[in-house]
């Protein structure tokens, strides 16, 4: 996974297309459909593909650059059953594994965990296989996701601003 | 330690006598507990649709062989919930480290392992539901990937323990 940078990221603006209902069913044979309801929700929502021939979609969480992975995927990258919201933090200082134990403690639903590198990954993992969730409940994830997004951005800047005392 | 996990064999009691099975299709919304507690019935698990200590609707159920809990949240004066957490806690002389922890996580998707302060592990699962809910399939994935990764945790566990000696 690319690292992401310290540096802010430009949210786009949704497109002038008809927004997808909120009672509409998402599943994750539908990347197309995901990234459209992701520049819904005003954010960036680039549809590629990975190293492993599945889709992902370029994103942004809490003025981070992410990305949605999907998984469980054909071989050719269609009828995926699952997704992967994540974000990662590249750091000067290190979180320790205390902090990260007490994040994941203390916040509900995306895990946080420390890569190789002990910079900070955080991941929310969500089944969409059919007939798939509603547009309101990924909605939903999304934005709680983002929140635990900025919970970390806020962590990660203060342990930086401690170290620096 | 929010609730103690029995390490006993589970018994599952059988959806009642001729009620007729819910499909696949049916959304379960966190909004209705007592269809979500009807529909782990259905699976094959004993539910029992009680409150927990903020009067929010939680489901006393058994999942790979521990108590589990099955917590609604987002709810308003204990109704209209708008998601919902599978929630087992496993008393343990065995204490993992922080960083199998660490490694767990990176590991497996979606469930979050965390330690409490006994050093406990608790491992927790979120799902969304939105106003229309999660279908009963990708409800019953989800808790079949949650039952696997207790069971992951389990055999943790038990090789620290082994280790130890």
């Amino acid at each position: 996974m690319g690292k992401a940078g310290l540096i802010a990221l430009a949210l786009l603006a949704a497109p002038a297309a008809a927004d997808v209902p909120e009672t509409a069913l998402l599943t994750a044979a539908q990347p197309a459909k995901v990234a459209e309801v992701v520049r819904q929700l005003g954010r960036p929502g680039l549809l590629e593909t990975d190293e492993a021939g599945d889709p992902s979609i370029a994103t942004g969480f809490a003025g981070y650059p992410g990305r949605i992975w999907f998984f469980d995927c054909m071989e050719d990258g269609t009828d995926c059953l699952g997704i992967r919201l994540q974000v990662g933090i590249g750091t000067v200082h290190k979180l320790t594994l205390a902090q990260v134990n007490a994040f994941n403690q203390e916040k509900r639903f995306a895990t946080l965990s420390l890569d190789e590198d002990g910079d900070p990954i955080l991941a929310y993992d969500l089944s969409m296989m059919k007939p798939g969730v509603s547009v309101a409940a990924f909605a939903d994830s999304f934005r709680l996701f983002d929140q635990q997004a900025t919970a970390l951005v806020e962590m990660v800047k203060a342990a930086e601003k401690a170290a620096r005392k | 330690m929010k609730a103690f996990a029995a390490i006993s064999a589970l018994l599952m009691i059988a959806a009642p006598a001729g009620a007729q099975d819910l499909p696949g299709t049916t959304m379960l919304k966190a909004s209705d507990p007592a269809g979500v507690a009807r529909y782990l019935n259905q699976l094959g698990y004993r539910a029992k649709l009680t409150k927990d200590k903020q009067g929010d609707p939680k489901i006393e159920t058994g999942l790979g062989g521990f108590n589990a809990g099955l917590y609604f949240y987002g709810c308003e004066k204990g109704a209209d919930c708008t998601s919902f957490q599978f929630q087992v806690g496993i008393a343990s002389d065995t204490k993992l480290s922080l960083e199998q922890v660490n490694n767990f996580n990176k590991q497996y998707r979606f469930c979050q392992l965390s330690l409490d302060e006994e050093r406990d592990p608790w491992l927790y699962y979120d799902l969304p539901s939105g106003t229309a809910g999660i279908s009963g399939d990708a409800f019953a994935q989800a808790v079949d990937i949650y039952e696997e990764q207790l069971n992951k945790l389990d055999r943790l566990l038990d090789e620290t323990k082994a280790a130890a000696k």
